[in-house]
C-alpha cells in the first residue's frame, strides 16, 4: 500500500500516519466528510502540547480553513461574495496590479551604482499581496507606505506562528508571533473594526447608502454575518489566517515560476520569445502550482470517526497527510514527465485539471483560486504580476543567491519545496536598453 | 422528450431560485428579474452541490460551495472552478402553468447530491 507509512506515529492513539500520495486517493480523502481539517492535528498538539496549543488557540481555531461540515459550508458561501466577478476586477485592477507597478517603478527608477536596477522579489511580492490582503480584510489607511511597512513587519511573524510546526525553534517563533499579534490587534484590527461598525451604524441611520460601502471581511465581522464572528478572538484569527494563506502562497507561486523558467529557458532557448506570452506564462504558473503548491510538504487532515477511505481503514483521531506535491506527479494522470516542469504539457487524463490538486479539492479547495486563475481560467492577477516582472527583464541576481527558509526537513518526502525568504533579482532589460 | 408541469405561473417571485424534483431529475428553477423562467440541472459539475442553494447574480447562479458560476439560460460555465457546463432545460409558460421539457432518458435516474454528506467524486 503505497500511501501508508508506519514509520511515523500520531495521537491520540498510536496509529500510523496515513500518507496519501496518489492522485485518485487524494481526491477521495479530500472529499470524504469523515476526513476533517482539525486545527489540533495541523498544529501537531500531540507532539508539542504547549506550542501546539498556542497555535490552535491564537492562530488557527475559528478560521474558515479549520471549520468543517455545515459551519464551514455556510462560512464559505458567505465569504464567496468577496470574490464575485466585479470584486475580482477590483482586486486585479485596483489592488494588486497598482501595488506591484508602484513598487516596480520605484525599483526601476533607482538603479544601483552599476546602472542595474535590483530588487528582492520576496519583498516586492509581499508588499503587493499584503496591500491586497489588507484591503480584502478592510484595514484603513493602507495607502500609506508607512502603514504597509508596519503591517508587513507584523504579518511575517504571525504567518510563521500560524505554521510553526513545520519550522525550527518553534518556541521562539511562537513567542515572536504572539507579540506581533498583540500589536496587530491594537494597531490594525481594532481600528478597522471600529471603522466598519461606524459605517454600519451610518447605513442603519440612513446617512449613507449601503451600496457605497465596500464589502470586506471587517464589514462582515461588524455585521455579524457569520455566527463565528460573534467571538472577537476568532474573528482576529480569520484575518491573520488571510495573511498566511494569501501573501505567502502568492509570493512563492510567482517567484518559483520565475525560478523554474531560468532552467526552462536554458534548456529551451527557443521559448525565450514566449517570455511575455500570457498563455505560456499561465501554463508556467500552473505547472509551478502543480509541482509545488501548497508550498508545504503536505496538508494535515484527521479522521473524525472510524471510517474506510480509498481502501484505508482509519480510526477516529488518526492523522492523515495529503501529499499534494507527490500526488500531482502521478504519471498516469500527468504523463511520463509528471515530475518535471513542462509548460507545454498535454492536458492531463482522469478529468484532472492542469494544476491537479495544487489548490486542493473538496470542501477546502483554495478560496483564492479565481484570484490566481481568473474568472474564466485565462489568468488572474498573479499572471499579470509575473508578466510585468518578465517584461521588465527580471532574472536572478547571480551575485546574490536566493535564501530558503530553514525548515524541518524530516517532513519532506519528495524533495525540498523551497520557501524563499529572499530572492534577489536584477532587471536586465533596463541595463540592455540603457 | 417529456413536458412536465412544475408549478403555476406567478408562484415564484422574480429574482428567486427554487429546487424542483421531477421523477429523479433535480432542477434548479430560476425566475429572473425580467419575469422569465429558466431551469438547469441542480447539480454543480464541479462537486455535485445543489446550485439551488446558491445566489442568483443577474443571469448567473453561484454555487454555494466554491462559487462556480453558470448562466441559467444556457448552462454555460461563467466562473471557475467548474469547467463543464450544466444541462439547461427548455421552460415553457402557457395557460398559467410553468412546464419543463425533460429528455426521456433522464427520467427515473437518481441525481448525485453531495450537499449534505460527503463531496463525492463528481
Amino acid at each position: 500500500m503505497s500511501s501508508s507509512d508506519v514509520s511515523k506515529e500520531s495521537g491520540p492513539a498510536t496509529c500510523p500516519v496515513v500518507r496519501v500520495d496518489q492522485f485518485d486517493e487524494a481526491l477521495r480523502f479530500d472529499r470524504n466528510r469523515s476526513i476533517v481539517n482539525a486545527a489540533e492535528m495541523f498544529a501537531a498538539v500531540h507532539t508539542d502540547p504547549v506550542n501546539g496549543g498556542i497555535n490552535v488557540r491564537e492562530f488557527l481555531s475559528g478560521a474558515v480553513p479549520f471549520l468543517d461540515g455545515p459551519e464551514h459550508r455556510d462560512r464559505r458561501k458567505m465569504l464567496n461574495r468577496l470574490l464575485r466577478p466585479d470584486a475580482l476586477e477590483v482586486i486585479r485592477e485596483d489592488m494588486i496590479l497598482p501595488a506591484a507597478r508602484d513598487y516596480l517603478d520605484r525599483v526601476l527608477a533607482d538603479p544601483s551604482a552599476d546602472g542595474v536596477a535590483r530588487a528582492d522579489l520576496v519583498d516586492l511580492c509581499h508588499h503587493t499581496f499584503l496591500r491586497f490582503t489588507a484591503k480584502l480584510i478592510g484595514f484603513i489607511g493602507m495607502d500609506s507606505e508607512e502603514k504597509v511597512t508596519r503591517l508587513s513587519a507584523l504579518a511575517g511573524p504571525i504567518s510563521a506562528g500560524t505554521s510553526s510546526q513545520f519550522l525550527d525553534d518553534r518556541t521562539a517563533i511562537n513567542n515572536a508571533a504572539l507579540e506581533a499579534k498583540a500589536q496587530y490587534v491594537d494597531e490594525f484590527f481594532m481600528p478597522a473594526l471600529r471603522h466598519a461598525k461606524d459605517l454600519r451604524d451610518q447605513i442603519e441611520a440612513g446617512t449613507i447608502d449601503a451600496a457605497d460601502v465596500p464589502v470586506n471581511i471587517m464589514s462582515l465581522i461588524a455585521d455579524g454575518a457569520d455566527p463565528g464572528y460573534r467571538d472577537q478572538g476568532k474573528s482576529v484569527v480569520e484575518t491573520t489566517m488571510m495573511f498566511a494563506a494569501a501573501v505567502g502562497t502568492s509570493t512563492q507561486a510567482i517567484i518559483q515560476t520565475l525560478d523554474f523558467l531560468q532552467d526552462w529557458f536554458a534548456a529551451h532557448p527557443e521559448d525565450r520569445e514566449l517570455r511575455t506570452d500570457e498563455t505560456f506564462l499561465l501554463n508556467c504558473l500552473i505547472e509551478t502550482i502543480r509541482l509545488r503548491a501548497p508550498f508545504s510538504p503536505y496538508n494535515t487532515r484527521m479522521a473524525a470517526e472510524d471510517c474506510e477511505v480509498a481502501g484505508h481503514q482509519l480510526v477516529a483521531g488518526q492523522e492523515v497527510h495529503i501529499e499534494r506535491v507527490a500526488a500531482n506527479r502521478d504519471e498516469e494522470v500527468f504523463g511520463r514527465d509528471a515530475g518535471e516542469f513542462n509548460p507545454h504539457r498535454a492536458d492531463p487524463s482522469h478529468g484532472a485539471q492542469r494544476y491537479g490538486i495544487g489548490f486542493g479539492s473538496g470542501p477546502h479547495q483554495c478560496f483564492g483560486l479565481r484570484v490566481v486563475l481568473g474568472l474564466d481560467g485565462k489568468g488572474g492577477a498573479h499572471l499579470e504580476v509575473l508578466k510585468m516582472l518578465l517584461e521588465a527583464g527580471a532574472e536572478p541576481d547571480p551575485a546574490h543567491p536566493p535564501v530558503d527558509l530553514k525548515k524541518n526537513m524530516d517532513k519532506f518526502s519528495i524533495e525540498n519545496i523551497p520557501r524563499y525568504i529572499s530572492y534577489p533579482v536584477m532587471f536586465a532589460n533596463l541595463t540592455r536598453s540603457a | 422528450m417529456t413536458r412536465v408541469r412544475i408549478f403555476a405561473s406567478g408562484e415564484m417571485d422574480r429574482d428567486s431560485v427554487r429546487r424542483v424534483e421531477v421523477d429523479g431529475v433535480a432542477l434548479c428553477v430560476v425566475r429572473l428579474e425580467s419575469g422569465r423562467y429558466h431551469a438547469i440541472r441542480d447539480v454543480c459539475t464541479h462537486h455535485a452541490i445543489r446550485l439551488s442553494r446558491g445566489d442568483l447574480i443577474g443571469d448567473n447562479i453561484e454555487c454555494p460551495a466554491h462559487s462556480s458560476m453558470f448562466n441559467v439560460i444556457t448552462g454555460a460555465v461563467t466562473g471557475l472552478p467548474a469547467t463543464e457546463p450544466v444541462q439547461a432545460y427548455v421552460v415553457d409558460e402557457t395557460d398559467g402553468s410553468i412546464s419543463v421539457e425533460i429528455p426521456d432518458g433522464a427520467l427515473g435516474l437518481v441525481e448525485p447530491d453531495h450537499s449534505d454528506d460527503d463531496w463525492g467524486d463528481a
